[in-house]
């Protein structure tokens, strides 16, 4: 995309798969480790929550009159990836959460900043899950010192 | 980004819905062609004026139970409507990019408004009250009550298909009327799906039908003794005509005409705000848009010559490189900033446009006869923003609608003259100032002669609670669609007074 702009439905699609893939991830940790199963779980339904929450809040707020296609640019996409090597124990496991709650938090907020002219629902639902995948990560360090 | 699915798997053959059936037309069948990728999605009949007497018939047979339902049992099946609408959302959404072309994003803001509108007619028992007084005399009392009339006819335009029927059909039948909808021939699987939809929310045959066609069903609408008023969106000369025959019939009519909309830009304005409302108003929707800007106005007030110049250049190179960045290709590639026009001659029309443009003068600044499409599809109905300077109001481009992504850029010493650059032009659609002076949108707001003021707004689209308002020559009748102005354009209001000895 030009200059790395993005179109609301594109920032959107880029939130539903980083939430979706965040769920399979701590899916994929729960099955995997029982020491923090119950957290993991909670954090896979937080995000499938934290999608609906998304897509609903941008149905509901999509106008024609808004600026749609210029919505955002220079994002960092990396946040969407992330994987769990085979071998992996449950430290690095969690070194690797606490690396994706970081970019998915940074990413959100930067959302929340640039969308600004999408009216507040947007911005403000980007806030409200940046907030919440930030504070996994007190969750995931105290979890560290524990493994 | 990958394609988002469509809807639309293999070519529909559209029916019309009468009395809560859907029925094979005995008329021509038309086909309808995606604009971006050229392939057949659908056909459509061009209904026979007997076709749409049935369904007059059928909604005049469904009218006097429907107008006694109680109005919160009317408002009941707007709330399952609506809820039906949020459930078909996407798929909706996408209809409207096949059909039409325009982007996924500017497809699911014509379904949101299209929903709102169904919101705010929810509240038909509290917006069809009437009012009353006391005493009006000794003993005597007086009150107004809104009454639905009967039979409505909409017809509606290509380039908002699931939109701006709603715009009017849930006013209508929430105050006890029962609507024809007659959609574009261009595009009209969206009001076909709508009223699968308002099957489904439990509206009794016959309140609602769908008679798709062209030239020879409006005709039928308009002649018809039956039908009380006429809701229209379309170019200006069709309204003209549509206002006249309604009057001739007797009917009421709601006419929403061309337009050719100016963005005056302050000195003081923001730029990059401006830039980016400018860029989705004149581009959005390929430019086929009544409250798109087509002219865009440079206004030096308060500035030396050399300081309006400066200004002048920043604001045009700033727009300019903007617009040539924007992704062009099919709309449901969620990367993609603008679609395709909706067919090959509206191409060719305003590639006319645009030569004439050239041969009258105006520096061409950017060019979007050949645009660079993402994706592999025909360049049938493609075009790329375009931009002309140094163009002056007498211009053909600056005087008359092209409806497509075409902004001519122009210059005014001051506000004043600006203003009367706007009132030179027979239309009085939409206006839009950007500033930050407060005193310069107030004039703007006080003087300009159109139905729709934005100020640092790009797209002045009324909320449904509010009318879509419109002056000269792109609005003929009194009341507006949309809010309070459609109920009382789909009511009577009896009047009684009463006494009693």
């Amino acid at each position: 995309m030009a200059e790395g702009e993005l179109t609301a439905s594109a920032i959107m699609c880029l939130a539903e798969e980083v939430e979706e893939n965040s769920a399979a991830f701590y899916e994929k940790l729960a099955s995997r480790f029982a020491k923090g199963r119950e957290e993991f779980l909670g954090f896979a339904e937080e995000s499938r929550k934290n999608k609906t929450f998304l897509v609903r809040t941008y149905q509901e707020t999509v106008s024609d009159a808004l600026e749609t296609a210029f919505s955002c640019k220079g994002l960092d996409l990396a946040a969407v990836e992330v994987s769990l090597p085979e071998n992996a124990g449950l430290q690095e496991a969690l070194e690797i959460a606490v690396s994706l709650e970081r970019r998915v938090s940074d990413l959100y907020f930067q959302i929340a900043e640039q969308t600004q002219s999408l009216l507040a629902t947007i911005p403000r639902a980007f806030s409200r899950v940046a907030k919440k995948r930030a504070a996994r990560i007190e969750v995931l360090q105290s979890m560290m010192g524990d493994a | 980004m990958a394609l988002l699915e469509e809807p639309i798997k293999k070519p529909l053959d559209l029916k019309n819905y009468i009395g809560g059936e859907f029925v094979r037309s005995r008329g021509e069948m038309q086909d309808i062609v995606n604009p971006a990728t050229g392939k057949v999605i659908a056909r459509v009949p061009m209904s026979t004026r007997e076709e749409v007497e049935q369904a007059v018939e059928a909604a005049k047979e469904a009218y006097p139970e429907w107008r006694s339902t109680p109005p919160l049992a009317r408002a009941r099946c707007l709330f399952r409507l609506k809820e039906l609408l949020e459930e078909h959302f996407e798929e909706l959404s996408r209809i409207q990019t096949m059909e039409h072309g325009k982007t996924i994003d500017e497809s699911r803001g014509e379904t949101r408004r299209g929903i709102e509108n169904v919101e705010v007619a929810t509240g038909i028992p509290t917006l069809m009250m009437g009012y009353n007084l006391e005493d009006i005399a000794a003993g005597i009392d007086e009150y107004v009550i809104r009454q639905p009339l009967g039979v409505f006819g909409i017809i509606s335009p290509f380039n908002f298909p699931l939109m701006i029927p709603l715009w009017f059909a849930p006013y209508a039948v929430a105050t006890g009327n029962c609507v024809i909808i007659k959609p574009s021939p261009e595009t009209p699987i969206s009001q076909t799906k709508l009223a699968e939809l308002t099957e489904e929310a439990g509206f009794p045959p016959g309140v609602w039908n769908v008679v798709h066609g062209g030239v020879e069903a409006a005709g039928a609408m308009l002649d018809h003794p039956d039908i009380k008023g006429i809701c229209f969106v379309g170019s200006t000369p069709v309204a003209k005509v549509i206002y006249r025959r309604c009057g001739e019939t007797g009917k009421r009519v709601i006419a929403q005409a061309g337009a050719k909309n100016f963005a005056l830009i302050m000195p003081d304005a923001d730029l990059d705000n401006t830039v980016a409302a400018c860029l989705t108003s004149c581009f959005g929707n390929a430019g086929q848009r009544c409250l798109a800007i087509a002219n865009v106005v440079v206004v030096g007030e308060g500035l030396s010559g050399a300081e309006f110049d400066a200004f002048y250049r920043r604001f045009t190179d700033a727009f300019a490189a903007a617009a040539s960045r924007i992704r062009i290709g099919y709309g449901l590639d969620d990367t993609i900033q603008m679609g395709p026009v909706r067919d090959a001659h509206k191409k060719e029309k305003i590639v006319g446009y645009i030569e004439k443009g050239i041969a009258e003068g105006a520096k061409l600044r950017l060019d979007g006869r050949k645009p660079v499409i993402v994706g592999d599809y025909p360049d049938t109905c493609f075009l790329g923003p375009t931009i002309f300077e140094d163009v002056t109001p007498d211009m053909t481009i600056g005087r008359e609608e092209i409806f497509g992504p075409v902004a001519t850029v122009m210059k005014a010493g001051g506000l004043k003259e600006a203003i009367g650059m706007i009132h030179s032009n027979p239309y009085g659609n939409a206006a839009s100032i950007f500033t930050r002076n407060g005193k310069w949108a107030r004039e703007f707001q006080y003087w300009t002669e159109c139905g729709n003021i934005g100020i640092n707004v790009g797209i002045v689209a009324p909320m449904a609670f509010f009318p879509f308002s419109g002056m000269k020559e792109s609005f003929f009748g009194t009341l507006h669609g949309q809010g309070m102005e459609a109920i009382r354009f789909f009511t009577e209001s009896r009047v009684v007074i009463q006494r009693w000895f």
